[in-house]
């Protein structure tokens, strides 16, 4: 009896530690496709803030969205709520809404109108890791580098802000770089033509 | 090294040489490349030489180089006199300079250099370093002879543009005079800066003194530099706001002026003296400023310096105006200490601090002690200087320790106030990131026994009389807009004080709350200036801009929260049905209450 008495007492011992180790070990993923939404929602806020070209026309802007009848968007949006994307259900979306979030957004949105033209013109471009860079200091006027350098700067730090808060705000820390790491590659996907960016390599090409 | 060359005799066979030529293809030698030099000489017009070379690095642009002496002595003594260099290599550099040179050998000669004009337009590949049509003329002389070598020279920039990332100088507007003098004792490499003085225009001087020895086995260069800034206001914009880029104080404006001593050894500061003049210091973005700056401050690297003054005229944290301060501060290799207690002026009341330690300074782990009282202030004044509806009372209290750790801004016991006959303690507080780009408050805040009718008096809102408790937990501000917080507000339990609140607070907390307004008025109720009540409780859970409310507990219908529970006849109830308020919203409301409500006061 006593030797299977023994026997027993290692399973269970055995089993206990396993249900343990079972209990203790939580693995959160990197919501990968939610962080990509998540990124293009504020890219497409802080990019739309773009004050209008003077040369589009009142009639050449009405989008085909717009021209959709109210009730069709409506019974668009209950059918979405009715039936949500499948994928929606499985994954959850990354929280945006903190106020650091917005704050952050906000500011970059105001800065934009400054940056745009240094992404047009090639002078700025976006890095391989999320953030902006000057990548031909050559092409901005002497008495210029510094205020070129200063917004970059701070574009910079918002950026660097932007994605420790959207970590935090999801309760995850931790996921800091891999949010930094979306966002890099949706900025650079997001640009407009003729925008430089940093390929893999880290060399500049153009859009 | 490789050599093709060609040389051409000209002159008769018997006769004296009258010209010679040499033409070389190509000299190759490590670090310069000479192309197709040619040299002449003639008695009559001199000697020349001229080349193609490729510039070294930084500049390793191609250039053409001519030599030129209009008297050529060859002897005991050879001697260049009259002589000219041109160098132009575009765009990069032209450089024209003339002089004599005097020649005995490697140990004994003399360069007089008349004059010097250069012109730099350079630009590193990384742009970095750039200057632009930079022109400089300079003079001066070297000789070396049994004493050692000496140098003087003295150089003028008074147009274009250079930049040293991230320092930008126009020279048109900041024109640059340099003059210095060097030495070096026979045979050894130790050199002495004997002088060097700069003056760069509207903004200050500089003289440098000091010596270089690269042969030493344990490098020894020493420099003592001292500095008169006449324009401090212009030394921030060129020299401290761009090293400040992507911080809160980035736009630091500065003025009055300062004088600077200080002495390096090997690159390391080992001791500076700091005297400011009526300067002033303030940023915009950080919000605060101090004026009528007088400072005395001494620093070493190690060992005790001797205590130093610190003594501002006025100054401001935002609206905040801060009266005249002194302190004596002993400065530590990195940090400082204050010596004695330092009192400033708050409005008629003050902060008196005990402890002000600062550690680590420059580094990220920057560390501070802090311990001070708050002397009381008259809130009636503290509300005009924010430009807040006036309350009566006043604040004061214990500021405990304080530290400064990683981004984040702690203090360790709790804050306490009293205002209102009440008392206010502050628990948790913390500011983090308070440099960078998102500075955030967070605190947990307990109001006890506030007196409401000290409150309300000053308020337009309306009179009420009773003692309030109040707690809120996770207050989080964000530009110093509240945007999340769990705010509790009650009559204090238990308090048996006269509970009245009058007709215009009742009227003004239904109106906040969606509710009609001037119901009261218009019935029997009107009489009546001001009723009895058991209760007052309001709730505020605000998380993404919208407030949740609630108040002491369910109204008798099911739907709506009870906000005034009355007491005795008549007996009002304030009834709230709005559950979530945009705080906005809110805000907007409790603003125009007390705007509108600000003429009925006039004219009772």
């Amino acid at each position: 009896m006593k030797p299977v008495r023994t026997h027993s007492g290692l399973i269970a011992a055995l089993a206990g530690a396993a249900v343990a180790a079972a209990c203790v070990t939580i693995n959160v993923y990197f919501p990968a496709a939610a962080a990509e939404k998540a990124a293009d929602r504020i890219i497409d806020d802080v990019w739309s803030a773009a004050p209008k070209a003077p040369a589009t026309t009142p009639e050449a802007a009405p989008s085909p969205q717009s021209a959709l009848p109210a009730a069709q968007h409506v019974a668009l949006a209950v059918l979405d709520w009715l039936v949500p994307p499948a994928q929606a259900q499985q994954q959850p979306n990354l929280d945006l809404s903190s106020p650091e979030i917005s704050r952050l957004k906000t500011q970059m949105e105001n800065r934009y109108a400054d940056l745009k033209p240094l992404f047009d013109a090639g002078t700025v471009g976006l890095t391989q890791d999320g953030y902006v860079a000057v990548r031909d200091p050559n092409a901005v006027p002497l008495a210029s580098r510094n205020t070129v350098r200063t917004l970059v700067a701070n574009e910079n730090a918002d950026r660097a802000a932007l994605y420790r808060e959207i970590a935090t705000a999801n309760g995850q820390p931790q996921w800091e770089s891999q949010i930094r790491g979306v966002f890099a590659q949706r900025w650079i996907a997001k640009a407009q033509p003729g925008w430089w960016y940093q390929a893999a390599g880290g060399q500049w090409q153009r859009k | 090294m490789a050599i093709a060359c060609a040389l051409l005799l000209a002159g008769g066979p018997a006769a004296a040489v009258e010209r010679i030529e040499l033409s070389v293809g190509r000299i190759d030698g490590p670090g310069l490349q000479l192309r197709e030099l040619r040299a002449d000489w003639q008695p009559g017009t001199g000697a020349g030489v001229q080349a193609r070379v490729v510039l070294p690095a930084p500049l390793a642009a191609p250039a053409t180089v001519r030599l030129r002496c209009a008297r050529l002595e060859i002897g005991d003594e050879t001697s260049c006199l009259h002589g000219e260099a041109r160098l132009d290599a575009g765009a990069a550099l032209q450089l024209r300079a003339s002089g004599d040179l005097r020649w005995q050998g490697p140990e004994r000669w003399r360069l007089q250099l008349a004059a010097l004009q250069a012109t730099l337009g350079y630009s590193s590949a990384d742009g970095r370093i750039a200057s632009e049509a930079l022109r400089l003329d300079a003079n001066g002389s070297a000789l070396q002879d049994r004493a050692g070598r000496r140098a003087q020279i003295e150089l003028r920039a008074s147009s274009g543009q250079a930049y040293v990332e991230p320092l930008f100088l126009d020279l048109g507007q900041h024109p640059l005079h340099l003059s210095a003098s060097l030495r070096q004792a026979p045979g050894g490499v130790r050199v002495t800066l004997a002088t060097l003085s700069l003056t760069l225009g509207g903004i200050g001087s500089a003289t440098l003194a000091g010596a270089l020895d690269p042969a030493a086995p344990a490098q020894h260069h020493r420099l003592d530099v001292r500095a008169e800034l006449t324009s401090l206001a212009t030394a921030a914009e060129l020299f401290a706001r761009p090293w400040l880029a992507g911080t809160r104080i980035d736009d630091l404006q500065a003025g009055g002026g300062a004088t600077l001593a200080a002495t390096v050894v090997d690159a390391q500061p080992q001791r500076a003296e700091l005297q400011l003049r009526a300067a002033a210091f303030g940023s915009d973005k950080l919000g605060g400023r101090v004026d009528g700056v007088e400072a005395d401050l001494h620093w070493r690297a190690d060992g005790t310096p001797p205590p130093s003054q610190l003594a501002w005229t006025s100054g401001a944290i935002g609206a905040l105006p801060l009266g005249a301060a002194r302190a004596a501060l002993q400065l530590r290799p990195r940090g400082l200490a204050l010596l004695d207690t330092l009192q400033i002026p708050i409005l008629d009341g003050g902060l008196r601090v005990f402890t002000l330690g600062l550690d680590g300074l420059g580094g990220s782990a920057l560390s501070a002690d802090f311990d001070a009282t708050l002397d009381p202030i008259d809130l009636a004044a503290l509300c005009r200087a924010f430009g807040w509806p006036e309350f009566g009372g006043q604040i004061g209290g214990r500021l405990p320790g304080l530290r400064l750790r990683d981004r984040e801004l702690r203090f360790d016991g709790q804050l306490r106030a009293q205002a209102f006959d009440g008392e206010l303690t502050v628990d948790a507080l913390r500011v983090l990131d308070p440099l960078g780009v998102l500075p955030r408050v967070s605190a947990d805040l307990a109001i006890r026994r506030l007196d409401l009718a000290q409150l309300t008096g000053a308020f337009s809102f309306g009179r009420i009389e009773g003692r309030l408790d109040g707690d809120v937990r996770g207050l989080r501000l964000l530009g110093w807009q509240p945007v999340a917080m769990d705010a509790h507000l009650y009559t204090t339990p238990g308090d048996r004080s006269r509970h009245r609140i009058s007709q215009r607070a009742i009227d003004n907390i239904s109106s906040i709350g969606g509710g009609p307004s001037g119901v009261l008025s218009r019935g029997a109720l009107r009489f009546f200036e001001d009723f009895a009540y058991d209760r007052i409780g309001w709730r505020c859970r605000l998380d993404d801009g919208v407030c949740r409310m609630d108040g002491i507990g369910p109204a008798k219908d099911g739907r709506g929260y009870v906000l005034v529970k009355g007491r005795l006849l008549p007996r009002i109830d304030v009834v709230g049905y709005n559950r979530d308020v945009a705080w906005a919203t809110f805000l907007a409301q409790l603003k125009s209450v007390a705007q509108a409500n600000a003429a009925q006061v006039q004219v009772k």
